[in-house]
């Protein structure tokens, strides 16, 4: 059962944040970035994302679609040559974006991570128990021993065996790892946990235990989780609701029911379709050719018109819309219309397709 | 300089000129790397042709001044116990410096090069017993050595040998040092040569049937040339260091002083507790400048290297 | 276990450089014009029977080779290092064992200042990579590290004994000073200076590499998660950079120990520093050479062992050398 968080805790709000308002809110976040040409780069181009408590959001996206940048932004973490352009960002009311916002206050406080690459996010010479009690003393406050208990039951808690509590990252296997990396985010009690690619490099049974892990601790804790990743299964398993990114933007978003069962936004059908799905007895699979647009050199139109079958002048002259339907459904696509405000019906984008088994 | 013209700029260049003057063209782009080649140009100008700056070589019978000088309008760098001008003492031991340096690097690159090159390529037992023996080397102090191989050394050149115009006291100091250096040396390029051999040109050269010799000449030398040019610069920066020490504890030529030799007779002539402080300064500076030059230009060189590789990739 | 095994195989190894290290010791010497015993015939206070015994005991009538090489070696190995020329036949164990006190003086304070204050120095400008203060901690960095040690040294005294006159100009103590507390607040105004040039000459070495080791963490994913957690960077630096960064720098340090003491024999015939350097100029002055190889010898055989212990410092200090993978 959980032992520090939850039950016990009091949640104690960074002052002008507000109990009642949604618990993180990002609303036309741009980022953009200098090369070292001089050149700059939009990395994210009017972002929208918001998450509820207990509630599961998944950003979804090929590498390179700016999802991490995301993150950065969220943090406050951005590489030196980043910088927020547009948008705001609100945890609970409060504006994270702004000059002086209670920036160190929230990290791990308010939202924590779980990095990709758990053997690089560790630090190799400290023992990863106290990397978690790190935070527990530090952060709140409290004195060495109890730190080191409350890191203790931590561990435990996301399923590290006993005689690993004193193991340095490079002792535990790659699950392990990322267990732990799981508990030093959640060390200090947040309420908002964001997933970077948290199963990826992982195998599939060990990647069901950490999202098993992951939904628990969700419900545990009433966490306002975001995940992260360009594995469509695992938004499927975990989320309530998905973002489709392309190329610094979403392209499509809504419940997970709704995105999955009728896609409308050619990418996603793509996304979607590039997987043959064995539970559903599909064994053609949808090709999308073309790789990720330069963002630095990025023509005008619609991101995704070069590899869109259904792309015409307009797409290629115009960015579209983002539209926004009944059920928070939102799409960016010059194909679909207002029409009534109920979401349209979805038009197939004629892909060519490759059949599985046939020479 | 905007993007396009810098890629079109390199790539024009890439295709006309050549590895070495490649590198060259780009170092000058650097300002650190810029002045430190002036520098070591003006140095170089000092070490080649001495009396067209400042006469011929003061010794102590055509010493005309007063003995230790401060600097002043005529002695610009003042002048040492014997009365000698520093300025002109300085210049005419760029050569002596710059010739040993470079002497030495040089027998330290061939030697360290050669043996690293074999033990890299033939791998096995010879490749243990090579760096068996390199290690060995590296841990013996260069001084008390340098101590002992002198006297040895002058037994077997004999006394009045010269090459390029350097006496056998100085020869010594460059077979101690080449004795002493190549070991380092012969560890990078035997690591280079390792990832080298495992190359297909390399295999294919092996399947024809070339001899080991060859194949070291032909294929494995040329591509660790930039390799040991870095290195060699970096080999001549200690060259130059050591030397300097050898020279200052006596082993120099005092005929032939070098920038060491100078600061050993400031020692003797107890320039410190003199107050003589022109007499310690301007041979040391010149050791200075000098090594901070060739460490500066060695660093430029290496990562132009590290960059060169990753662009490859 | 497989880490007593490398333990064994590192010290294997170590024994076999020193014996090769005395064979070019034994060749060296026998090379040098002056053999061993012509030497000690030059010494008058030697009795003729003395010296015919010691000729008998160094097996110098039998043939060179393997006969007089095994000898060597073994009296070597039992502390026979032989028999000073200069200083009256004393064995050249007890010359150099006086000797080697004052240069483990300045060399151990030397390296010690040298460590600290280029650790500080390499933090500082590998946290600011890249801008102004590190491009000015760099050059220094580098410019001290050019700086011959001996150079170092005539500077220092021309600045601060003759032209300040804070401090003495050379020597170890003031002749007829006093004993006791005075005695040796002399004793380290004597030393000042010539640890403060060692520890100039070695401060640039440590700071370069604390600083590349720095900037090369600052990059780590590790470092991310520490600042997301929303740790000061003071702390991040100390608690997280550090105890990475510093394992290549205090590796180095135990290396150079070995080497330092050779380059403290130049700083010491600058200051007059009655220890092995001064030792070391003397003997070579007079042609006592089995002081020359006691000493050649002992720098030798102090490198390996640095080595050694640089070895097993960094596998103790590592956890990932130390407890090795688990899977």
């Amino acid at each position: 059962m959980s032992s520090n968080a939850g039950a016990d805790h009091v949640r104690q709000l960074p002052a002008g944040a507000d109990a009642a308002s949604t618990l993180l809110e990002v609303s036309g976040l741009r980022v953009s970035f200098t090369l070292s040409d001089g050149r700059r780069l939009t990395a994210v181009d009017g972002i929208n994302l918001s998450v509820a408590p207990s509630e599961a959001v998944g950003l979804a996206g090929e590498s390179g679609s700016g999802k991490s940048t995301v993150v950065g932004a969220i943090m406050g973490l951005l590489a030196p040559n980043g910088r927020i352009d547009a948008g705001s960002i609100r945890y609970r009311g409060l504006d994270l974006v702004a000059k002086g916002a209670p920036l160190r206050r929230t990290r791990w406080r308010e939202i924590a991570v779980v990095f990709q690459g758990s053997l690089v996010a560790l630090n190799p010479v400290i023992k990863v128990r106290d990397q978690v009690a790190e935070a527990i003393e530090l952060r709140l406050g409290e004195p060495a021993e109890v730190a080191q208990e409350k890191a203790k039951h931590l561990l435990h808690d996301v399923g590290i065996p006993e005689k690993r509590l004193n193991a340095y990252p490079h002792q535990l296997s790659g699950g392990q790892r990322q267990r732990a990396m799981l508990a030093v985010a959640l060390s200090c009690s947040p309420a908002v946990l964001i997933g970077d690619e948290p199963t990826t490099a992982l195998d599939v049974i060990v990647q069901a235990q950490i999202l098993e892990l992951l939904d628990r601790m969700r419900q545990e804790y009433g966490l306002g989780l975001i995940l992260i990743t360009h594995d469509l299964a695992v938004i499927a398993d975990m989320c309530d609701r998905v973002a489709i990114m392309y190329a610094g933007r979403i392209v499509e978003s809504g419940s997970v029911k709704e995105i999955f069962s009728a896609p409308r936004h050619p990418y996603t059908q793509a996304l979607l379709g590039a997987a043959p799905d064995a539970r559903a007895g599909r064994r053609t699979i949808k090709v999308l050719e073309g790789h990720p647009p330069d963002l630095s050199a990025l023509p005008p139109g619609c991101h995704f018109a070069p590899r869109c079958p259904l792309a015409d002048a307009r797409c290629r002259e115009e960015d579209p819309p983002t539209i926004e339907y009944a059920d928070r459904v939102t799409l960016a696509c010059h194909r679909y219309s207002l029409g009534d405000g109920k979401p349209p019906t979805p038009i197939d984008a004629p892909y060519p397709t490759l059949e599985l088994g046939k020479r | 300089m905007s993007g396009s013209t810098t890629v079109t700029l390199s790539t024009r260049i890439r295709k006309r000129v050549s590895g070495g003057n490649r590198i060259a063209l780009l170092l000058l782009r650097r300002w650190d790397a810029r002045i430190a080649i002036m520098i070591l140009s003006l140095l170089t100008l000092s070490g080649v042709a001495p009396e067209a700056l400042v006469g011929p070589l003061q010794t102590a019978t055509t010493a005309t001044a007063d003995a230790l000088l401060p600097p002043s309008g005529t002695h610009l760098f003042g002048t040492d116990d014997l009365g000698r001008d520093l300025l002109n003492l300085t210049v005419h031991g760029a050569r002596i410096s710059l010739v040993v340096g470079a002497l030495s690097a040089a027998v330290t690159l061939v030697i360290g090069g050669g043996i690293g090159m074999v033990a890299g390529y033939r791998g096995g037992r010879v490749d243990a017993l090579l760096m068996r023996v390199a290690d060995t080397f590296l841990i013996l102090p260069t001084f008390v050595l340098a101590l002992i191989l002198a006297p040895i050394l002058r037994e077997l050149i004999g006394d009045q040998t010269e090459i390029f115009g350097i006496r056998t006291t100085l020869l010594t100091i460059v077979a101690v040092i080449g004795f002493t250096s190549w070991s380092s040396t012969a560890r990078i390029v035997r690591s280079q040569t390792l990832s080298l051999r495992e190359r297909t040109f390399v295999e294919r050269a092996r399947l024809v049937g070339l001899s080991p010799m060859r194949i070291i000449a032909r294929h494995i030398f040329p591509n660790i040339r930039t390799v040991l040019l870095a290195n060699g610069i970096v080999v001549i920066a200690g060259s130059i260091l050591t030397e300097s020490t050898l020279s200052f504890i006596g082993l120099g030529d005092p005929f032939q002083p070098s920038w060491g030799t100078i600061l050993g007779n400031a020692q003797s002539a107890a320039a410190p507790s003199l107050g003589a402080w022109w007499f310690i300064a301007a041979p040391g500076c010149a050791i200075l400048v000098t090594v901070v030059a060739c460490t500066i230009i060695g660093n430029a060189i290496d990562e132009l290297l590290d960059r060169d590789v990753r662009v490859r990739r | 276990m497989k880490a007593r095994r490398w333990l064994l195989g590192r010290f294997g190894g170590a024994i076999a450089t020193i014996l090769m290290v005395l064979i070019l010791n034994f060749v060296l010497f026998r090379l040098m014009p002056g053999s061993p015993d012509r030497a000690l015939a030059r010494n008058p206070r030697v009795s003729a029977a003395a010296m015919e015994a010691a000729r008998v005991r160094w097996g110098l009538d039998k043939p060179i080779f393997p006969d007089q090489l095994i000898a060597y070696v073994g009296a070597t190995i039992t502390g026979d290092f032989g028999y000073s020329v200069k200083y009256g036949g004393r064995e050249v164990t007890s010359v150099i064992g006086e000797k080697i006190g004052p240069t483990l003086l300045i060399v151990g304070l030397g390296e010690l200042i040298a460590l600290a204050a280029g650790i500080a120095l390499g933090a500082w400008t590998g946290w600011r990579r890249g801008r102004f203060g590190d491009r000015v901690g760099t050059l220094g960095a580098l410019i001290l590290y050019s700086m011959p040690y001996f150079w170092t040294g005539m500077l220092l005294i021309t600045l601060f004994a003759t032209t300040l006159g804070w401090l003495p100009t050379s020597g170890i103590t003031t002749p007829g000073g006093p004993g006791g507390i005075q005695g040796a607040i002399d004793l380290l105004r004597h030393a000042a200076l010539p640890i403060a040039t060692i520890a100039l000459g070695l401060i640039g070495q440590y700071a370069i590499l604390l600083r590349s080791s720095v900037a090369e963490s600052l990059r780590e994913g590790y470092v991310l998660t520490a600042r997301a957690k929303g740790l000061r960077d003071e702390r991040i630096l100390r608690g997280h950079i550090l105890p990475n960064a510093l394992l290549p720098t205090v590796t180095l340090a135990a290396i150079n120990a070995g080497y330092v003491i050779g380059g403290a024999l130049t700083v010491e015939i600058v200051f007059s520093w009655p220890g092995l350097g001064l030792l070391t100029q003397e003997a070579l002055q007079s042609r006592d050479y089995p002081i020359l190889q006691g000493v050649f010898l002992l720098l030798s055989v102090s490198v390996v062992m640095t080595n050694l212990l640089a070895d097993l410092l960094y596998s103790r200090l590592d956890p990932r050398v130390r407890h090795g993978a688990a899977r």
